[in-house]
């Protein structure tokens, strides 16, 4: 079956009632999954919410509109920022060998 | 033919038989011509999804809608970049799924995550359909490119027949590797070619990339912000088109299906982290389609742009080069495209709904059939049918980004049921039809798709709910 999670292999046909543990885990494998997940969420925000308020020609930047300077400017920073997610990911892994995110 | 067509006639001859010595090494099954025996490493995994990613849409597509839109187009740098952000957190989840169940198309995907072989076969009917404008694209690209690069002298028709032969064979003789190695040929062309004129040609007219801009803003002050140089697509169209477009991405049978041929989900990982570095030649192309509309206004045919202003501004050898890199741009994401459709509608549709007991050679015939049936039909459409590249790909997308909740919650959500993605997955499609058949894309200001899709997710998610609380009431009583 197919699931995000490996620890339960059934799509269960009762409502999950019991999920053990899952307080009790502590906060590091929280910090590893909300972070990146945070990380990810700016080129977003930047990209399609600021989009309205970044709609002008001027300031001219680097010989470029504003508006197509600021979506360039987010396109460069994108891979950085996900490098970033996946540095904290694999550090947060341990010594994981990485294949299993 | 003269020098120009002479150098795309040899560049697909070359792409062709590259294609078939990288075809001949290996014994083919059908996991092996799906998805290449899932042992690519990162560079050719990373240039085969470039492969796919980057088509004649790309090329002549974006000049096209930065020459007769502006402003608007500036969503084909967005959606991909996010598409790259989604598919980070994503896609290894959807690898971990194929690896696990040996899953080789999209719809196997939901067959297994559903347990409904309808839903697959729906799905796959979806995939195909949607398919269908992209490859239409893709020959009214060759069909632009020989035009204009024979100056008029051979009609856009033949050309789109002759490659489209030459797209059948290659498909049959090679699968999935062959595609990749010419993939690896395309990208280097495409690169090289984009990068010159893109650098060349504001230098050349205007003395520089500022001063063309500078210029631009003078003559259309409106252009560059939106709603550019359109009455309909303002910042919200372009913002809804990125958030559908970024969300379908990977939605399309094809990009879906390369992901099971990565080698480990980490290659995955480090696929999207490096792909925004991809968008930079696509400002290029922008620059190209400003720069043609300052130099040569007045096109019917946006999409001719590009093209026009190479043969306007470099000799007839280099017209002839970037020619070829756009044929090749064509030719692979046609092959995997009809490849996967073809294998959609075989395996899919034909073995797992209408006839079980098919034996696999009985597929793989199939398929190969298949591949000439909706080859033509693209080139039907492409022939009767031209519209705007860019406005194609969009239809295709209205399409496949259907599949994201589906997808998405699937993978995430535990409880989503079979019924809830197929009652979400026809609002969906009702919606788009509905919309689009009414004239109303946008729809107030919002792409059509987007508000199709945000029905569609509404519906899933309801349905389960409903369902959900229902057992529960059911079994407290």
């Amino acid at each position: 079956m197919i699931t995000g999670s490996a620890s339960s292999s059934s799509f269960s046909t009762r409502g999950p009632s019991c999920q053990p543990s899952s307080s009790s885990s502590t906060l590091l494998p929280m910090t590893r999954r909300f972070l990146p997940l945070l990380i990810g969420a700016v080129p977003f925000v930047m990209l399609v919410f600021a989009l309205p308020l970044a709609n002008r020609v001027e300031p001219i930047v680097l010989g470029l509109p504003f508006i197509l300077f600021w979506i360039m400017l987010w396109i460069v920073l994108a891979p950085a920022l996900l490098f970033l997610a996946y540095k904290i990911e694999k550090q947060a892994s341990g010594s994981d060998d990485g294949e299993d995110f | 033919m003269n020098v120009a067509t002479s150098i795309i006639a040899l560049t697909i001859l070359f792409s062709f038989l590259l294609g078939i010595l990288a075809g001949k090494r290996v014994k083919m099954n059908l996991e092996m011509w799906t998805v290449g025996g899932r042992r690519f490493g990162l560079i050719l995994v990373w240039l085969l999804m470039a492969g796919e990613i980057y088509t004649t849409f790309t090329f002549l597509g974006a000049a096209g809608w930065a020459y007769s839109k502006g402003a608007p187009a500036f969503y084909i740098l967005i959606y991909s970049t996010l598409a790259y952000v989604l598919s980070f957190f994503l896609l290894p989840a959807v690898w971990k799924a194929g690896k696990s169940h040996r899953l080789h198309t999209q719809p196997d995907f939901f067959v297994e995550r559903y347990g409904s072989r309808f839903l697959g076969a729906l799905v796959a009917l979806i995939g195909v359909a949607s398919i269908l404008p992209y490859l239409q694209l893709q020959l009214l690209g060759l069909g632009i490119i020989v035009k204009t690069a024979s100056g008029g002298q051979i009609p856009s028709s033949w050309a789109m027949v002759a490659c489209f032969v030459l797209t059948c064979i290659f498909v049959y003789t090679s699968g999935i590797r062959g595609t990749a190695w010419v993939a690896v040929l395309k990208d280097i062309m495409m690169i090289v070619a984009v990068a010159v004129v893109g650098l060349w040609v504001p230098y050349a007219y205007f003395g520089g990339i500022g001063k063309m801009f500078a210029a631009l803003v003078q003559q259309k002050p409106g252009h560059l912000v939106f709603p550019g140089s359109t009455t309909n697509m303002d910042a919200v169209w372009v913002m809804s088109t990125a958030l559908l477009t970024a969300m379908g991405f990977y939605m399309w049978p094809h990009t879906f299906a390369s992901v099971f041929s990565a080698r480990s989900s980490t290659t995955i990982k480090r696929n999207s982290i490096i792909m925004p570095f991809y968008q930079v030649p696509v400002l290029l192309v922008f620059l190209v389609g400003f720069t043609a509309l300052l130099v040569i206004p007045g096109l019917a045919n946006g999409d001719e742009a590009f093209l026009a202003l190479v043969a306007k501004t470099f000799p007839a050898w280099f017209l002839g080069f970037v020619g070829a890199a756009g044929a090749v741009t064509a030719m692979v994401p046609s092959s995997m495209l009809i490849l996967c459709a073809a294998t959609l509608l075989s395996k899919n549709v034909y073995q797992l709904t209408l006839n079980p007991s098919a034996s696999e050679t009985t597929v793989i015939r199939l398929s190969r059939v298949l591949v000439v049936v909706l080859t033509g039909l693209a080139l039907v459409f492409a022939i009767f049918f031209p519209k705007a590249l860019v406005a194609l790909l969009l239809l295709g997308y209205d399409g496949v980004t259907q599949f994201f909740p589906g997808v998405v919650l699937g993978l995430f959500w535990k409880r989503v049921s079979r019924s809830a993605v197929l009652a979400g997955l026809v609002t969906g499609m009702a919606l788009v039809a509905l919309l689009l058949l009414t004239g109303n894309d946008p729809w107030m200001g919002i792409n059509a798709g987007f508000v199709a899709l945000v029905g569609n997710a509404a519906v899933t998610v309801a349905v389960t709910l409903f369902f959900q609380s229902r057992e529960r009431n059911a079994s407290s009583a």
